[in-house]
């Protein structure tokens, strides 16, 4: 509740069919929002007033990117087409986690293996250098080879393969999809390798260990900022999760010879280390 | 919003179904740049690999790295890393293996799979090795559990269970061609292309021969082609299909060059085979799977003589031509359902069904025209409890109703104790049984011919099974430890063991019969390290020991005393590889080699492999030496109705190029 009555905000949530995830996405949003009531109030709302529209996932981006309006957008998981900057007030909040949070993750598990994999992606590219030194200040080492198109993912793989100790996955559409995924997984499991993944279907589909916002997670975070900008602060520009959980494949873990505590535990000293 | 709701538990209810889902092929091909799109699970439970410190039983990985330092051309020859087997060659281009002694040429008790399916001959009861549809270059890894362990694999897993896992089409990409020529006529050739069409097919497809000359002292070449296909489509996130076909054509030279007028004259065989698999999965995650799947397996041998009875029969005043057939064809089909689920964190199960029926046309063997066949019925369920933190119990018990013999239970009781990280102690004990062969069981094989005046009909018979036999059993007791160090890449596992068999099967006269028991016990030990990047070590030792009644079979020398397996696998330059492939195996004697038990001397085997990597401009190229049987001569292992069987050293040339 506030302590000054600020002005009520019509929110409304715009997402396409997509994967299981965004569906469970938009539904906690939805739930978290209500929960604001009065102040923060769900369309259909009255006309006038301030207004607020939230998308979720690719499909819901898209359809609202290009109409032109004046009502601010905060996008939740857009596609990476919605960097190259948008002609509308907004913001968004990208599902990639920090790439220090995967550093971290694999110091904590695994800190012997200190050389990692990376597969990048011409959209990935810029930000190599920023990796490459938060690596060294870790004292681990960033393998990376570069991919340009998706077939070319496994032969990249199998480069990386003699020179690191694990493979770690950042979102890209290019590398890591439906379809790359298989000789992704295949090869580095055929190696004995472990893949750090970046959300629970990568987890479910073999990661041995993942960090990833659950949509509840993804909810709160919405949430607060919803509520923070109905209060009259400004929407962040772009910000990563602030919430996540860790994961750990046992079953693949175990078949690769990793002694992994649960995930809770990984969590628990995971948010105590620097990003 | 309540409209989505109820869209999201219409989408999570069908998911649950396992019913393709209406967008599922939209969000599969996830160029939306949705990174939340929803993977297939790739690592699901059937395609993770066996480990010495999970596993209820001892289990033998031979893996990709092994099986290119092995410089083998035939699959049997990889079962050379297994502690305690033995490979014979009953003719140079016919590998025997045994498990743990106790075989014969066709040596039946042991459960050998491709990708899930039993491919031992459903007339023999053993694997034919020689006359397998796939290149050592398909294999992503052997499996091997070392000891009984039919409650979970199911019939025929009387002495161990081989699964041979071939590569999965996801994890390869482009053509690979391979060929050997050398010494002996080797001459091998093998063309592998792997791809994905544009709707999500992904296969991988091999086509090859295989052909050699054999020993000096045998007409025994061979030349096999071959081919396989594994395809695979996922439909949706969850549930994939995946098909397998396999055909082989086999032309083999058999015999005896010091025998005529028999059926061991030197000779020509004709095979071939085809086999099916198709298998439905559904994977929810890497330990919640289900898949149902059908096979296929068809056989057929043509083996003819012509032969002049005088030379066997020289008080005929004339010649007498006769031919010698021995023609079968084996049929096999199969439905199979296996589901493993996880229920907590402390409770797993693995269960299953099958029902199959295997088929036999031989006149020849058979003595009747018309098809024998078996049928069999198994479920099977297996639990493992975590019930306490460093203890796990596994219990697995089977179910087999068999048209050959009487239904009965086969069961395997482990229990695991893993009190620091790394090191597992493992106490279990199983019962398996092994059915009889349609063979042993059906048998009605004798020659006849029709003489003129005053000569009457000669009938040579050989088998005349009455029926009467029924399963052989084996109980199994045994104590083991596995250790993994990862920090040093040090790693192996011990084991001790008592099996009591009783009940063995034997010929007495012409028949079948349950007779012989004996007591085998021994230890096996495996060791492998990297010392450093580049280097592989690995020791498997044996010793076994075999106690029995010896009535209808020499089971008490049929297991060399000990057996050493070396490894040395280095990398001496950036591009060059070496490797060092030594298996020692004591004197032991085949069950059916014609010299009531006399045993072999030991066999030294030695096999060198030098390997250069060729990188080209859009290709990988590797070029290499290898030396079987470098220590050079020696009779080998299987002496059959006593032919002279000389192994000598053979080199070739290998050549492979991946594009």
């Amino acid at each position: 509740m506030s302590s000054w009555a600020a002005e009520p905000l019509a929110v409304r949530v715009v997402s396409g069919e997509e994967s299981l995830f965004v569906q469970q996405t938009v539904t906690r949003i939805d739930s978290a929002l209500r929960k604001l009531g009065p102040d923060v109030l769900l369309e259909p709302a009255p006309a006038g007033g301030r207004r607020l529209v939230l998308t979720v996932g690719a499909r819901g981006w898209r359809t609202m990117a290009d109409a032109p309006s004046e009502t601010p957008l905060f996008a939740i998981a857009p596609p990476s087409a919605a960097l190259e900057g948008g002609s509308r007030k907004g913001g968004m909040l990208i599902l990639d986690p920090p790439f220090a949070r995967l550093l971290n993750l694999a110091q904590l598990a695994m800190p012997k293996r200190n050389n990692l994999g990376l597969l990048s992606s011409p959209t990935l590219q810029a930000r190599l250098g920023r990796y490459e030194s938060l690596a060294n200040d870790r004292g681990q080492k960033l393998i990376v080879e570069k991919v340009e198109q998706e077939t070319e993912v496994g032969a990249a793989v199998e480069r990386l393969l003699p020179n690191i100790g694990a493979l770690l996955a950042m979102p890209d559409a290019v590398t890591h999809n439906a379809t790359t995924v298989q000789p992704l997984l295949l090869l580095t499991y055929r190696a004995g390798l472990p893949v750090i993944g970046y959300s629970e279907s990568y987890l479910r589909a073999g990661a041995a260990l993942a960090v990833y916002s659950t949509p509840e997670q993804i909810a709160q975070q919405v949430a607060e900022i919803v509520s923070a900008y109905q209060q009259g602060r400004a929407l962040p520009g772009l910000v990563t999760p602030k919430y996540y959980s860790v994961g750990v494949n046992q079953p693949v873990a175990r078949s690769l010879g990793l002694n992994l505590p649960p995930g809770e535990e990984l969590e628990v000293k995971l948010r105590q280390m620097r990003e | 919003m309540k409209k989505m709701n109820k869209k999201t538990i219409c989408w999570a209810a069908l998911l649950a179904l396992g019913v393709p889902s209406a967008f599922a092929a939209e969000t599969l091909s996830g160029h939306d740049g949705d990174q939340n799109a929803d993977f297939p699970v790739v690592l699901s439970a059937s395609r993770l690999k066996q480990t010495a410190t999970e596993a209820p039983s001892a289990v033998t990985v031979i893996d990709r790295t092994m099986i290119e330092a092995s410089g083998a051309r035939q699959i049997a020859d990889l079962l050379r890393y297994v502690p305690g087997a033995v490979v014979g060659y009953n003719d140079g281009n016919w590998p025997v293996a045994t498990l743990r002694g106790m075989s014969a040429v066709y040596a039946s008790g042991v459960q050998v799979l491709i990708d899930g399916v039993s491919m031992y001959s459903p007339l023999w009861g053993g694997m034919l090795w020689s006359e397998i549809p796939i290149t050592l270059d398909d294999i992503e890894r052997i499996e091997v559990i070392r000891g009984p362990n039919a409650a979970v694999f199911g019939p025929n897993s009387f002495t161990g269970v081989i699964n041979i896992i071939t590569r999965e089409p996801g994890a390869e990409k482009g053509s690979h061609l391979s060929a050997n020529i050398g010494d002996s006529g080797v001459a091998d050739v093998s063309y592998r292309h792997a791809g994905t069409f544009d709707n999500g097919l992904r296969y991988r497809a091999t086509l090859a021969q295989r052909a050699s000359n054999g020993f000096d002292t045998r007409p025994d070449s061979q030349r096999y082609v071959f081919g396989n296909l594994r395809a695979e489509y996922q439909i949706e996130p969850t549930q994939a299909v995946q098909l397998s076909a396999r055909w082989g054509n086999d032309q083999k030279d058999l015999g005896d060059y010091d025998v005529r007028g028999g059926s061991m004259q030197p000779h020509t065989i004709f095979g071939r085979r085809f086999d099916l698999q198709l298998r439905w999965t559904q994977a929810r995650s890497s330990d919640d799977e289900l898949w149902v799947q059908y096979y296929h397996q068809q056989a057929s041998t043509q083996d003819h003589v012509l032969i002049d009875l005088r030379d066997r029969f020289p008080f005929l005043p004339f010649s007498f031509p006769y031919n010698v057939e021995i023609d079968f064809a084996t049929e096999r089909d199969g439905v199979e359902l296996q589901q493993t689920t996880r229920w907590n964190s402390t409770l797993r199960s693995v269960w299953g069904l099958e029902a199959r029926r295997d088929a036999v046309y031989s006149p020849r063997l058979m003595g009747t025209e018309q098809t024998q066949s078996s049928t069999l019925t198994r479920g099977f369920g297996n639990f493992e409890w975590h019930f306490a933190t460093p203890w796990t119990l596994h219990l697995a018990a089977m179910l087999e109703r068999n048209s050959l013999a009487s239904t009965d239970w086969s069961s395997r009781t482990a229990l695991t104790y893993e009190p620091v990280t790394g090191h597992v102690l493992r106490v279990s004990s199983s019962t398996a049984l092994r059915t009889p062969t349609l063979l042993e069981k059906k048998a009605n094989y004798s020659f006849s011919a029709q003489l003129p005046a005053p000569f009457g009909t000669i009938v040579a018979p050989i088998y005349s099974a009455t029926g009467k036999v029924d399963s052989e059993s084996v109980r199994s007791d045994e104590i083991g430890y596995a250790f993994e160090l990862p920090e040093h890449k040090f790693g192996g596992d011990m084991r001790w063991f008592v099996d009591h068999y009783r009940d063995l099967i034997g010929q007495s006269g012409l028949d079948y019969v349950n007779r012989d028991t004996a007591r085998a016990e021994g230890g096996d030990l495996t060791l492998r390290w990297e010392p450093r990047s580049g280097t592989l070590l690995r020791l498997a030792a044996a010793t076994t020991r075999i106690v029995s009644s010896d009535d209808l079979g020499h089971y008490s020398v049929s297991a060399p005393r000990q057996t050493l397996s070396l490894l040395w696998d280095q990398k001496i330059a950036p591009q060059t590889n070496f490797s060092a492939n030594f298996q020692r195996v004591g004197k032991m004697a085949w069950l059916d080699a014609g010299e009531n038990g006399r045993q072999l001397p030991a066999i030294d085997y030695l096999t060198l492999k030098l390997s250069q990597t060729l990188p080209m401009n859009s290709a990988t190229g590797k070029l290499s030496l290898v030396v079987q049987n470098a220590l050079g001569r020696h009779k080998e292992y299987y002496a059959g109705t006593s032919p002279l069987t000389v192994a000598d050293r053979v080199a070739f040339i290998q050549y492979s190029m991946s594009y």
